[in-house]
């Protein structure tokens, strides 16, 4: 499992991230891929099952707290750790994505900070003509809040 | 010590998905908690009906629906009653160091030298989902009502319409669960000394100062503009600090105002204070909960990274257990303000006084 590329955003209280990515697609997976390794040590997770998750929303803010809250749920509520994210399809209010990952084992994964929401306080998701970093093509940015 | 917070440690579960075997809540068992709060937690045998007289509104908020709270919340909660979870949640075993106000001190059952436990958690992944829930139909609500958001995370509706009173009477369930939440976990505090230390009750005599809400929305009367006005008053952050005399001031504290609990960083102190008159007017009976954070998450853990935190409070005299190390990083002393200088700062601006200062000899982390 490689280790996601984000920027961790000083707030008071909550954790914020930054995520930078060439496409849409590969922004949700990024966020989810952050997501997790805020939560636990992705490198002790073993993609070995896949859950499909599907999510619609008003608009890619609302997509990105809809889609990453369903992430958050399996976590917190089914107990499944999850460590790669394929997102197959999306438009400004559609996702559908397979996760990959495997039941939460308190023996060998190794938890890390407990996340009560993803918020959307101050959430962003743009297009950054630009480019990431000012590198040459389009590129997405997402910032997210999660209330800790 | 050691001992006492090892077995703590194991017996009040903390961290991911943690939860004791011998804790399994039926459907009706968690309706009637969503309901009846720390009472139904008594009534099941785990608390003491002592308690309630000194629990915000009895461990009951009224009004509350458990209809509302959805499937994906009760999933989600339902295995997490009598657990601490983890951030700025603690179970903390302290001796009384300074008394301030001896009258009240005496009234609250405090005195020099006593161990003293605070319990901080609240309603877990079941609040966190009844609000994850209700903010998708606050969106919708807010642009039904035109009302125009600064920010999507303030969405909201106006409190007497429908949207309001459903989300006000699926906060009151959440509440209660949190009220059964705290009094399982005193109920595993006293098990602890019982079982595992061999104290047995009629010698630890544990009994409840006060449980009180930090987060939490309630109808309430007070004066405004020299007029008696109904009042939604919202207490984040804050914690409700009610005068003496006041009819919810519990009747033994009744001289002396309400207890309010104001915990501290892990290696300092934590306050415990008395609601005032002059809160009562000035902030309708508000004070504030805690010490506050100095240093963001991700500061306190890049500058607090390696270091030894366990070792270095164990030289202090603190003993230290967590789930997990990122929690301690991230909880460190210095990420907090410093609680004597809130507190004196809260007593000179009137909204309570200090009654008795606690230091902590053990604490347990999420």
């Amino acid at each position: 499992m490689t280790i996601p590329e984000y920027e961790l955003i000083d707030h008071t209280g909550d954790v914020g991230i930054i995520v930078r990515a060439g496409s849409l697609a590969a922004l949700y997976e990024k966020a989810a891929a952050a997501m997790f390794d805020i939560i636990l040590d992705l490198e002790t997770v073993r993609p070995e099952r896949p859950y499909e998750v599907g999510v619609e929303a008003l608009d890619r803010e609302d997509l990105m707290v809809r889609w990453l809250s369903e992430l958050l749920f399996l976590y917190e509520a089914r107990r499944v750790a999850l460590s790669r994210f394929d997102v197959r399809e999306v438009s400004d209010s559609r996702l559908a994505a397979k996760a990959w990952g495997e039941p939460f084992d308190p023996g060998r994964h190794i938890a890390r900070t407990e996340l009560k929401a993803v918020t959307y306080h101050e959430m962003l998701v743009s297009e950054d003509r630009s480019g990431p970093g000012g590198m040459e093509g389009a590129g997405w940015t997402a910032r997210i809040i999660f209330d800790v | 010590m050691k001992e006492l917070v090892d077995a703590l440690f194991r017996n009040v579960p903390t961290g991911v998905g943690a939860h004791r075997r011998d804790l399994r809540l039926s459907a009706p068992e968690l309706r009637k908690i969503l309901m009846e709060g720390a009472r139904a937690a008594v009534s099941s045998g785990r608390g003491e009906a002592a308690d309630l007289d000194h629990i915000e509104e009895g461990g009951t908020i009224p009004g509350a629906d458990p209809d509302l709270v959805s499937e994906r919340a009760v999933e989600r909660g339902r295995p997490q009653l009598g657990t601490l979870g983890s951030g700025n949640h603690f179970l903390e075993v302290d001796r009384v160091d300074e008394i301030f106000h001896e009258e009240a001190a005496r009234a609250f059952g405090l005195a020099m030298g006593q161990v003293a436990f605070v319990i901080h958690t609240g309603s877990r992944g079941l609040g966190y989902q009844v609000c994850d829930d209700f903010l998708q139909g606050m969106l919708r609500a807010a642009a039904k009502y035109g009302i125009d958001l600064p920010d999507r995370q303030l969405c909201c509706a106006p409190i007497r319409s429908e949207e309001g009173k459903r989300y006000l009477a699926a906060m009151a369930a959440a509440a209660n669960f949190a009220f059964a939440n705290r009094q399982v976990i005193a109920h595993y505090l006293r098990e602890t000394l019982a079982k595992d230390l061999g104290i047995p009750p009629r010698e630890h005599r544990v009994s409840t100062v006060y449980d009180v809400c930090h987060n939490i929305a309630k109808m309430e009367s007070h004066e405004v503009d020299g007029r008696q006005r109904r009042l939604c008053v919202h207490r984040k952050g804050a914690t409700r600090a009610f005068p003496p005399g006041h009819p919810q001031t519990p009747s033994a504290y009744r001289a002396v105002g309400q207890p309010v609990l104001i915990p501290g960083d892990m290696g300092r102190y934590s306050y415990v204070l008395a609601g005032t008159a002059k809160a009562y007017r000035e902030t309708w009976g508000s004070s504030c909960h805690g010490a506050g954070r100095r240093l963001s998450r991700a500061e306190a853990k890049r500058t607090s990274r390696g270091r030894p935190i366990v070792r270095e409070l164990e030289d202090r005299g603190i003993i230290v257990r967590s789930a997990g190390m990122a929690t301690l990083l991230e909880e460190v002393p210095e990420a907090y303000k410093d609680v004597s200088e809130v507190v004196e700062v809260v007593e000179r601006a009137g909204i309570s006084r200090k009654v008795a200062r606690l230091v902590p000899m053990g604490v347990i982390k999420g």
